[in-house]
């Protein structure tokens, strides 16, 4: 017995991590997208040896995910020392104190840089960031199809005039390829495009303190003009598909940046492209971002951060990376006079219109001002929208962004709590006393002695201590969160009552993403249970190469939904396999005949995809369920002489009545929740055809930092799926009471 | 039980249910195809990449030359090029740019016309290092093809992964010319270069190992504590068995993504980031999976065991001697719904590691999609062979999902 104490006791200490003291170095911890992971080592490395005290732990960021993980560190107020930013991102994480002010040092350096990428780094006259690369947007023409076309392939549009009449010219001479390329389908590139459009004939969003949204009518409503008639004869699609398209040589010309440099060469070495700056009215402005270097205000060692971030802007390192090929541009003004590799023809074209180029304006809820422009650039392409109603909605709603946000400057935040770990766990309880309330305890069965209770508390004990620590103190603490105007980057201000939810409940965009939801359930539902049922069914009558089937049914859900995800948009997409199955059979192509770029498709081609991907699963539930019925009972209903319906009907499906009850639950609630796919394939558009309760759910929570907001929008989705639940349970258990 | 369809019922079946087949094997020979072909291979003709032929015309920065001279002549666009007493130390360069991934090519072709008895022909990386192999010229005068196998070309010399053009070079001290009519480079047409690549990049090993060690370890603590908890669900009340129970059908209903900030808060207050420990502990219970199983094993009669209990039999013996070789069908879909949903899990490791050493799989296959531009053969073989332990796992949950049958004798109590 002692043995035992002691070497219970033994194992309990062995658990407990050693921690090793290693010297004293300082060690930072660097988050980026932009280098390759061996690439930025090999560099890192270098520092390293420069200044021998310093270690640099680096992590390799992906460009669809890396905003989470950094919104996810702020709120837990853990994040790397540096980090790269996308310009677009920078103020929002200043105006939430995240960052450090490193104005001393920038005031230092600031002239060396290009003059339009300081904007993207200040905030209220101060310095929160570094330019580290820069990127533009310039004129890909195809020279191969101008020449054939007539036209000069060394003399590429200059205005909105002569970009029209050669998206016409080319039109005549190629009725089946597209003369230009208008992207749409996402958040961040459409208005890439549109803007420098807009800004190039003297327009601007914002008046220069950012107060105030007021674009210049006529302006905006030429230009949106012009750009509903340059849409009849464009490509609309997401810019990846767009550079694909330009790449094999279907589409004339089209506004792109520098990665194409190495993805042209790569797919179709033949192709002869030229380069431009992009078409304008007065001048030729094209959009400028780029990546900021930041440190965020936790870090310990400030000195050797600005160090790190001094090297990275070095012109050495600015030059290496620059080689290295990828798609942007130094940020130094000497690097891009000097450079020898930056002085061959199609770099040089960037620097030209870096020249030219304009930033952003730089606020706080630039991701909410992109969502609006999007969407009132695709609603006049696919809708065919009057511009001037666009004009109105959009500078309405671009006022009621700024009012909120010049309202919501004032309230002042703290971090959360510590009493909210204390309330979580008060709210345990009480939920847990409530539902007791609700469901009177009765015991049934035999009665046993209370021992053997225990003993089934012991069975619990593993699952339910990491239940409560890791399930339902989540699931409280942001009940709590719901109730308070917290995000993650501001922290929060106050318990504001139910408004999260009236908020939430009064949205247009949540009653439509409802609306979605509804479809979707509605639609894949039955769908994928028919089809699992009746693939089971086949499947246990031992038909022919069975396993070899049964595996390969079940392959779907073995892939990860990215990989799934771009099959089906390249099935999707207008040389796909769907548009051929439809010409195979004379049907008629839907317009736009890209099918994620359809606002009136997309939903039902992610319900494909949904069900493609999961009904595999309800299989192998239901096979087990058939294999799990005693065989006796349908021995003895052919000795009777059933008939295979009858004994279906009424051996089978009762039997089966369980694992049906599974799938229809398991289904309602993967179908309310449906993300992954949105998310990879569609990101709520084309024109919200797509947006979902989660999608939205994760706009507000992640892109927007409305985190009470969103978790209201978890807490209703709740309500809903458990509504349906009790429905569909009560419905498919009524008159009788199979259920202990 | 004997089997009682005819074989033409079976196979009317087997026809019924081809369509599905077919539609489920379509994206997976995509993935596949995309996965053994070399990327480029649409923009081909006959397995080989033209780089160039006779009828693209020069432009000034597609050839480049250094010391002759390029003119196109005339409408037949040949390139043609001359040059006039040279020395060995200044040699004739033409580069034509290329960016490719030559693990994709097996030989360099070249029509060529000249009246030089040799002339070298290679590769330069953006450091502006070449290499080359020589190609000797026997019909001076004639149009002649050369081949130049890969294998043949000393690659140490140079960064391949910074290619930057072919480059011909000729150090002939007397003038001549040579005329080019195509350059193309031959495909293998199946290569499992792409599998390579992928398998001897350092860290898919590392991001294999941590996937299975991860996803292993949490399906067979969801297999025994889902088993174990649903059994205590299903048999008997106990205080707070609705609770709980309401509870943690809550916790399925509730989107993950609400859950996420303070999940995060929680591990970083307990010191686990960026440890196994993180990827593990919190996800060895998935709520799905006890509902599952007490939703079996409440189908199970309980009259036999009723009987063992009052013949003394504790809840342990029941448990391990007649609970579990019942649930088998049951546990193998809670082994494979676990394996699969934490093997292609993506958010939740992606935000708990910060090295490289720590990431799964799935975390590791993100990084080859770019913003802008995707490496699709790396991706879709890498997808491929990580649905290889997938696929197995399957396999063998299907055997027990059979065997649960043979031996489901237990029903008949």
């Amino acid at each position: 017995m002692f043995w035992k104490h002691i070497s219970i006791f033994i194992l309990f200490f062995s658990l407990i991590p050693f921690r090793v003291y290693a010297e004293k170095k300082v060690e930072l911890c660097f988050w980026q997208f932009l280098v390759p992971e061996r690439r930025m080592r090999a560099i890192l490395d270098e520092f390293e040896k420069k200044y021998p005290h310093i270690k640099v732990k680096m992590q390799q960021l992906n460009w669809r995910d890396g905003l989470d993980k950094i919104t996810t560190s702020i709120a837990a107020g853990i994040t790397s020392d540096v980090c790269e930013l996308g310009s677009t991102w920078t103020p929002q994480f200043a105006e939430s104190g995240a960052l450090l002010d490193i104005s001393e040092y920038m005031q230092e350096r600031k002239d060396e840089f290009l003059p339009i990428l300081l904007s993207c780094v200040e905030w209220n006259n101060q310095y929160y960031g570094v330019p580290w690369v820069a990127g533009t947007r310039v004129l890909f023409y195809n020279k191969e199809l101008f020449r054939q076309a007539g036209l000069d392939p060394e003399k590429p549009p200059k205005n909105w005039e002569e970009l029209y009449k050669y998206v016409l010219e080319l039109a005549n001479r190629f009725p089946d390829l597209y003369p230009f390329a208008i992207p749409v389908g996402e958040n961040y590139t459409p208005w890439q495009t549109f803007l420098p459009f807009f800004w190039s004939a003297g327009g601007e969003l914002f008046d220069n303190s950012l107060n105030k949204a007021e674009p210049e009518k006529d302006v905006f409503v030429d230009c949106l003009r012009f750009y509903q008639k340059l849409s009849h004869h464009s490509l609309l699609a997401r810019q990846a598909q767009i550079d694909r398209s330009f790449a094999s040589g279907k589409v004339g010309m089209m506004i792109s940046g520098g990665w194409n440099l190495s993805l042209i060469p790569r797919l179709n070495p033949r192709l002869r492209f030229g380069m431009a700056l992009v078409p304008g009215e007065k001048k030729q402005v094209s959009f400028a971002g780029g990546e900021v270097l930041a440190i965020f205000k936790q870090t310990k060692y400030p000195e050797e951060a600005k160090l790190l971030v001094h090297y990275l802007t070095s012109e050495e390192v600015q030059n290496q990376i620059a080689r290295s090929g990828t798609s942007f541009v130094p940020s130094l003004k000497n690097s891009l006079e000097k450079e020898a590799y930056l002085s061959s023809p199609q770099r040089k074209i960037f620097i030209e219109q870096l020249k030219y180029a304009q930033t952003l304006p730089p606020h706080p809820k630039w991701s909410q001002i992109q969502e609006e422009l999007s969407w009132v650039i695709e609603d006049s392409l696919f809708n065919k929208t009057a511009p001037t109603d666009s004009f109105s909605y959009l500078t309405e709603r671009l006022n009621k962004i700024l009012s909120i946000y010049s309202k919501s400057r004032k309230k002042s935040t703290t971090q959360l709590p510590n009493s909210i770990v204390v309330l979580s766990i008060a709210g345990i309880l009480a939920l847990i006393v409530l539902i007791n309330v609700c469901y009177r305890i009765k015991t049934r069965g035999i009665k046993t002695k209370n021992q053997r209770v225990l003993v089934l508390y012991l069975f619990l004990l593993p699952w339910l201590a990491i239940f409560l620590l890791f399930y339902l103190f989540p699931f409280v603490y942001s009940l709590i969160l719901s109730f308070t105007d917290y995000s993650p980057l501001r922290g929060y201000s106050g318990f504001c009552g139910f408004n999260n939810y009236i908020e939430v409940l009064k949205d247009p965009e949540f009653q439509k993403a409802l609306l979605h939801t509804f479809y979707f359930a509605l639609g894949t539902c039955p769908v994928s249970i028919l089809l699992a049922l009746g693939c089971a069914v086949v499947i246990y009558k031992k038909i022919p190469m069975v396993r070899f089937i049964q595996a390969s049914l079940f392959a779907p859900i073995t892939i990860s939904v990215i990989v799934a995800a771009s099959m089906f948009s390249y099935f999707y997409s207008s040389e796909g396999f769907f548009n051929s199955m439809l010409d195979f059979l004379h049907l008629p192509r839907p317009f736009p005949d890209n099918w994620l770029m359809n606002p009136k498709m997309a939903l039902i081609s992610v319900m494909i995809m949904h069900v493609w991907l999961s009904f595999g699963f309800y299989m192998v539930i239901f096979t087990a369920g058939l294999y799990s019925i005693p065989r006796e009972l349908l021995e003895a209903s052919y000795i009777d002489g059933a008939q295979t319906w009858h004994r279906f009907r009424y051996i089978v499906l009762p039997q089966l009545k369980p694992f049906i009850i599974l799938v229809i639950v398991l289904n309602t609630i993967k179908a309310f929740q449906v993300f992954p796919e949105v998310f990879a394939m569609t990101q709520g558009g084309p024109h919200g055809a797509t947006l979902t309760l989660v999608y939205y759910l994760y706009k507000t929570g992640f892109h927007q930092f409305e985190m009470g907001k969103a978790s209201a929008v978890g807490y209703i989705l709740l309500v809903i799926i458990g509504f349906f639940l009790i429905l569909e349970v009560t419905f498919l258990t009524r008159g009788k009471s199979n259920e202990r | 039980m004997k089997d009682r369809s005819g074989p033409i019922v079976k196979w009317l079946l087997f026809i019924l249910i081809l369509p599905p087949l077919f539609s489920v094997l379509l994206p997976f020979y995509m993935i596949i195809r995309i996965a053994i072909m070399p990327e480029g291979l649409t923009a081909s003709e006959n397995g080989a990449m033209v780089i160039w032929t006779e009828h693209d015309p020069i432009s000034q920065y597609q050839w480049r030359s250094k010391n002759g001279m390029i003119h196109q002549a005339g409408d037949t666009s040949l390139i043609n090029v001359t040059w006039q007493g040279i020395d060995t130390e200044n040699p004739v360069t033409l580069s034509y740019p290329f960016h490719q991934n030559l693990d994709n090519f097996t030989s360099l072709e070249i029509i060529y016309k000249s009246n030089a008895p040799s002339f070298t022909m290679g590769f330069s990386d953006r450091q502006g290092k070449t290499t080359s192999s020589t190609i000797k010229n026997d019909q001076q005068g004639d149009w002649v093809t050369s081949r130049i196998a890969l294998k043949s070309i000393d690659f140490s010399r140079i960064n391949l992964q910074n290619l930057n053009s072919v480059v011909i070079t000729i150090d002939q001290p007397a003038g001549g010319t040579i005329q080019i009519k195509k350059i193309k480079c031959l495909y293998k047409s199946i290569t499992l270069a792409n599998f390579k690549n992928v398998m001897l990049s350092a860290s898919f090993g590392r991001y294999l190992l941590n996937s299975v060690f991860v996803s292993l370890l949490i399906m067979l603590g969801n297999i025994i504590l889902s088993t174990m908890a649903g059994f205590a669900f299903a048999w008997r009340s106990f205080p707070l068995r609705k609770t709980l129970y309401i509870s943690m059908i809550a916790m399925i209903m509730i989107p993950m993504q609400v859950l996420m900030i303070p999940t995060f808060i929680l591990i970083q207050e307990l010191e686990w980031l960026n440890t196994y420990k993180a990827l593990i502990i919190p996800f060895l219970i998935y709520p799905i999976n006890i509902f599952l199983m007490r939703q079996y094993i409440s189908k199970i009669p309980t009259a036999f065991a009723e009987v063992a209990l009052v013949d003394g039999a504790s809840y342990f013996t029941i448990f391990f001697r007649i609970i579990l070789p019942i649930c088998k069908p049951a546990i193998a879909i809670v082994g494979i719904n676990t394996f699969v949903n934490s093997w292609n899990s993506f958010l939740y490791p992606f935000i708990l590691t910060n090295t490289a050493e720590m990431r799964t799989l799935p975390v590791g296959l993100a990084l080859y999609i770019g913003l802008f531009d995707v490496d699709w053969a790396n991706l879709m073989s890498a997808s491929s062979l990580s649905a290889i332990p997938v696929i197995l796992v399957f396999l063998f949950f299907q055997k027990q999902i059979i065997a649960g049958m043979l031996s489901g004798t237990t029903h008949n109590l």
